[in-house]
């Protein structure tokens, strides 16, 4: 009997210092994840969306090659060509201010890549700071096609290199974190300040 | 005849002895016996006082650091799953990446007192009060630096109902089903103001709640002065509480 009261004992003391740390807390807003994750964001509210959109103008018959030709999208993207198969675009939504250019390389079977570079965007949260989007190398938007046993499906997927810096003091000339992305036919590795993630399949 | 004499003091040395260890044997079984229906009475004392140290307020400790406790994590699950966030992604992500956050919660257990009431042999009736305390650190999520510290205090007033399965004189076996209330104090999640529909703030304070304790297992040892330890889940702690009490 008081070996099993001792052990009970043993127990609810151990159970008792254990018991001491309920919550290991930690910062779970800042870490690589959530860079990537917010940075990511911001490209596909942006550039993403702007090659959906022209795309989808294309796809609608709509001349986009016209001379003084503008088009508006859902989104707040505005689209202005400048030349022949290049257009200057500016975009203004909930998350960002942006501006990019895109060129677009016609081919024969319908399957158009398009280029994007010049891009820089800006989510500006006044005094809780601000995140600047910009490409570190030209983004190229090409088909990718998937052809199944009784399905074939294609989409633009983009390969090219992104940076955001993240600027909590918004008076700060240098960033407090950076997150670069690298995307590859669509899948996104990332680096961060805060680390590294891995890849992530969009 | 020294001889003769010699013998029958041996004899009767060894006869003696004999008469008197059996003699012994038969008292020592009565006595054991009567020990035995002795110990099998319940205690006669009607009341008792207890402290006691509950080691992990579980529930408490959610409420604290998430502001909801398990009824609704099940529900956060559900919500997961099936939530498709309807107004796109949020875009005040500046302001929670660099907000502050908390070092490690701690607490030092729930401590109690309680008295006791047996109606009879096999019920009694409690009510417990206890208190448990969390604390932690605050950080500035820019630079890591300390900006502060926060602390809460729950309160419980708990009446019980409590069932000897056992009631011995040294040995007491027991579980116990407590419903009452509890007073949550710099819970500041269980705190917080929200718009409505119509666009007018509202407070809404939670910090005074009802609470439930189940203790299926029980044990206490010792006769007036006595130690206890119980198993248990519910707002006052789960796993185990344990502590003295004195009979009166």
């Amino acid at each position: 009997m008081k070996k099993i009261i001792s052990a009970i004992f043993m127990l609810a003391a151990t159970a008792a210092l254990s018991s001491c740390v309920v919550d290991e807390g930690g910062n779970r807003n800042l870490n690589a994840y959530q860079l990537r994750n917010l940075a990511s964001s911001l490209v596909d509210a942006s550039v993403t969306a702007s090659v959906n959109a022209i795309n989808q103008m294309v796809l609608e018959g709509r001349d986009i090659n016209a001379e003084g030709f503008t088009g508006k999208a859902a989104d707040g993207i505005l689209f202005t060509r400048t030349e022949q198969d290049c257009w200057a675009v500016t975009g203004q939504n909930a998350l960002l201010t942006f501006s990019l250019t895109m060129r677009r390389d016609p081919v024969a079977d319908g399957y158009d890549s398009w280029h994007c570079y010049d891009v820089q965007g800006l989510h500006d949260e006044k005094g809780n700071g601000f995140a600047k989007l910009s490409d570190q190398e030209i983004i190229r938007f090409d088909w990718i096609t998937q052809t199944g046993s009784n399905f074939v499906s294609s989409r633009l997927e983009q390969t090219g290199l992104y940076r955001v810096e993240f600027f909590a003091d918004p008076h700060a000339t240098t960033c407090t974190d950076w997150c670069t992305l690298i995307y590859e036919a669509g899948e996104l590795d990332w680096i961060t300040s805060r680390g590294e993630g891995g890849y992530y399949y969009e | 005849m020294r001889s003769f004499v010699k013998l029958f003091l041996v004899l009767a040395a060894l006869s003696a002895g004999t008469f008197s260890s059996s003699a012994q044997v038969r008292l020592t079984e009565w006595g054991r016996q009567r020990e035995r229906r002795f110990n099998r009475q319940p205690v006669k004392e009607k009341w008792d006082v207890r402290l006691s140290l509950a080691g992990t307020p579980a529930h408490a400790a959610e409420l604290f650091v998430e502001g909801h406790g398990w009824a609704l994590v099940g529900v956060d699950y559900l919500v997961d799953y099936f939530y498709v966030e309807p107004i796109g992604p949020r875009t005040d992500f500046m302001s929670s990446l660099y907000a502050d956050y908390y070092g490690p919660t701690r607490t030092a257990g729930a401590i109690g007192i309680g008295f006791d009431y047996a109606v009879c042999k096999w019920f009694s009736v409690s009510v417990d009060f206890a208190v448990t305390s969390f604390w932690r650190d605050r950080y500035r999520g820019v630079n890591n630096s300390l900006a502060g510290a926060d602390g809460g205090t729950a309160f419980y007033l708990l009446p019980r109902a409590k069932f000897m399965y056992m009631n011995r004189r040294y040995v007491r076996l027991y579980g116990s089903l407590g419903i009452g209330a509890a007073l949550y104090d710099g819970f500041d999640k269980l705190r917080y103001s929200y718009t409505d529909s119509n666009g007018s703030v509202r407070f809404e304070d939670n910090s005074f709640r009802a609470c439930a304790q189940v203790s299926p297992i029980g044990v206490e040892f010792g006769n007036k002065l006595f130690g206890f330890v119980e198993l248990g889940a519910g707002s006052l702690y789960t796993g185990m509480q344990a502590g003295i009490g004195y009979k009166f």
